[in-house]
């Protein structure tokens, strides 16, 4: 451990498909850690029921945790690509039209 | 005999650059090397630190709530929380105006999990010259057993990481019960693959990548870069004009600044800049272009320091202001929100009361003429000790306050709820009066707490 050597398995500067999937994974995965957070702490999952008896898969509590950091992950992540996508190509129209 | 410096221009201006750093060691390395390990150490060891009889750091989310050294939190303590946060990232800024991006170089998790996967590699793999002539190499027996080699060792660290990563949520003891009888909880593994999958696609194959293409506080710390900040740079003024030169020639006979241009800053570099084109924004400051050209100064017989820790002030001969409107504004902001944060820790109630109502019935007439109300006491016990608390009633005269037993023992971070009457005699109270349920320790630990509620009884006596 006490060198640095080789660092990068494959040091190419990566394609960009891959950039911006990195970047919408990336900062979607931090906001939707963020906001599990916030909610969770406000709102046990064990309560979030639609009629008096929780469906028995969700009595476990990790199960709530889990699919509502998922839920989020997958809101925030179609947001970023949508985003990224018309940032992406706002001019077109100007330059073809 | 020193060996040869090894001279080697050839590949670096190629339109796609392959980054392939040459192994540096020395002071700044050595320097991470120390973080590496205490900042891992700290991260698998201290799941299994107890205290008071618990696990001292846990977030046992399945109860909903944090144990930190004594202390427990519960949902309704999530503002501290947020506090917590706040200062993370103001001593972040902090730390940035000050001393640029020590963060990256030294402890950023991505930094310290690189270093140990790359540690591993070069273990399975050997050095640089070996690695790319492996990469090239068709499948042999070798090849095929330094392959796997790696990969089980990454495979059972990253493993080894998740497993660890669970245990600040699932007390480590009973998770490792789990694993040794086969009888880990369904999320309990979802976690460990999926955080050990992280931990290999980040450290062993993205790397460096993560802070050119997806990290945010690489794209927005130059905001918190000043004239004053300590940044890594080449001295111009004393390398240019660069140039190869045999060792004992005097460069100034040649017209010469001291730098050899063997480029051996260039291959250290994790990112591939070449640092001499000035400050880039793919540098994080991890110092090994400075490790190595400072090897290649002891070797020409030249002093340190032609790549070095400086700020742009230094560089420009201006002096060098530590504190500075920026500094000052950050320090006092942090040291606020420190304090406000320990008073905040340090003030709160241990004890919890809340008294809720019985839904089903507004209040109910005994037979012998008297009007009760029922209701639900929830105590929250924050302390780490046991506490025997009792009930009275302050604003309801002639009242009688009627429980189960006479007293309610709360275990230490425990919650109870307990069902409560109170009663009055026929015709003292009409309508609705709000009173006060007073919860008082009788352990002698002098705690008491207070929650508003109301009694109702019917309007007309």
């Amino acid at each position: 451990m006490s060198t640095r050597e080789d660092i990068g398995n494959d040091g190419d500067a990566w394609p960009r498909l891959r950039q911006d999937l990195g970047v919408i994974l990336w900062c979607s995965f931090l906001a939707a850690c963020f906001a599990t957070m916030l909610f969770f702490a406000i709102f046990d999952p064990i309560y979030l029921k639609y009629d008096d008896d929780p469906p028995s898969w969700l009595a476990d509590r990790r199960t709530g945790y889990a699919l509502g950091f998922f839920f989020f992950w997958l809101t925030t992540a179609v947001a970023a690509a949508l985003t990224a996508w018309l940032v992406d190509t706002r001019n077109r129209g100007d330059s073809t039209g | 005999m020193k060996p040869p410096l090894p001279i080697d221009t050839g590949s670096l201006y190629e339109a796609q650059r392959k980054i392939h750093p040459r192994e540096v060691s020395g002071r700044f390395n050595n320097l991470r090397v120390i973080a590496v390990i205490a900042l891992l150490g700290l991260f698998y060891v201290m799941p299994w630190v107890q205290w008071g009889g618990r696990q001292a750091l846990l977030f046992d989310l399945p109860a909903r709530k944090f144990y930190v050294f004594g202390l427990t939190f519960f949902p309704q303590d999530f503002f501290l929380l947020t506090w917590l946060l706040i200062i993370a990232a103001l001593s972040l800024f902090f730390f940035t105006a000050l001393a640029g991006r020590l963060w990256c170089g030294y402890a950023c998790p991505q930094t310290v999990w690189t270093e140990i996967f790359v540690w591993m590699e070069r273990l399975a793999e050997g050095k640089r010259q070996q690695r790319m002539k492996l990469d090239k190499a068709s499948w042999s027996f070798e090849k095929i057993w330094r392959r796997t080699a790696k990969q089980a060792m990454w495979i059972s660290f990253a493993l080894f990481t998740g497993y660890t990563f669970v245990g600040y949520f699932t007390a480590i003891r009973e998770l490792t019960t789990h694993v040794t009888t086969w009888t880990l909880g369904g999320w309990e593994a979802f976690w460990i693959l999926f955080y050990g999958f992280a931990t290999y696609g980040n450290a062993g194959y993205m790397r460096e990548q993560v802070c050119k293409y997806m990290c945010p506080y690489a794209r927005f710390q130059g905001a918190m870069f000043d004239r004053d900040t300590l940044i890594i740079a080449y001295d111009t003024e004393r390398g240019e004009p660069r140039g190869s030169r045999p060792r004992n020639v005097d460069p100034k006979t040649r017209g010469l600044g001291d730098c050899i241009d063997c480029t051996l800053c260039v291959q250290a570099c994790p990112t591939g800049i070449d640092i001499r084109k000035g400050l880039q924004l793919e540098c994080i400051a991890c110092a090994a272009c400075i490790d190595a050209c400072d090897a290649v100064m002891d070797q020409m017989g030249y002093p340190h320091g032609l790549v070095k820790y400086t700020t742009q002030n230094a560089t420009d001969h201006k002096p060098a202001h530590i504190l500075r409107p920026r500094t000052i504004i950050y320090g006092s902001l942090l040291a606020l929100l420190i304090g406000g944060f320990t008073f905040a820790v340090a003030s709160r109630d241990l004890l919890e009361l809340d008294v809720l109502r019985d839904r089903n019935a507004l209040y109910r007439t005994l037979d012998d003429g008297r009007i009760e109300n029922v209701y639900t006491v929830r105590l929250v016990n924050k302390d780490t000790a046991a506490h025997e608390m009792t009930l009275r009633v302050a604003g309801l005269r002639d009242a009688e306050l009627d429980m189960d037993a006479a007293s309610v023992r709360i275990e230490g971070g425990a919650v109870v709820s307990v069902p409560m009457r109170l009663r009055v005699p026929a015709g003292t109270v009409s309508g609705s009066v709000n009173i006060e349920i007073v919860a008082e320790a009788v352990d002698g630990s002098a705690h008491s707490v207070v929650s508003q509620a109301r009694f109702l009884a019917p309007s007309s006596p």
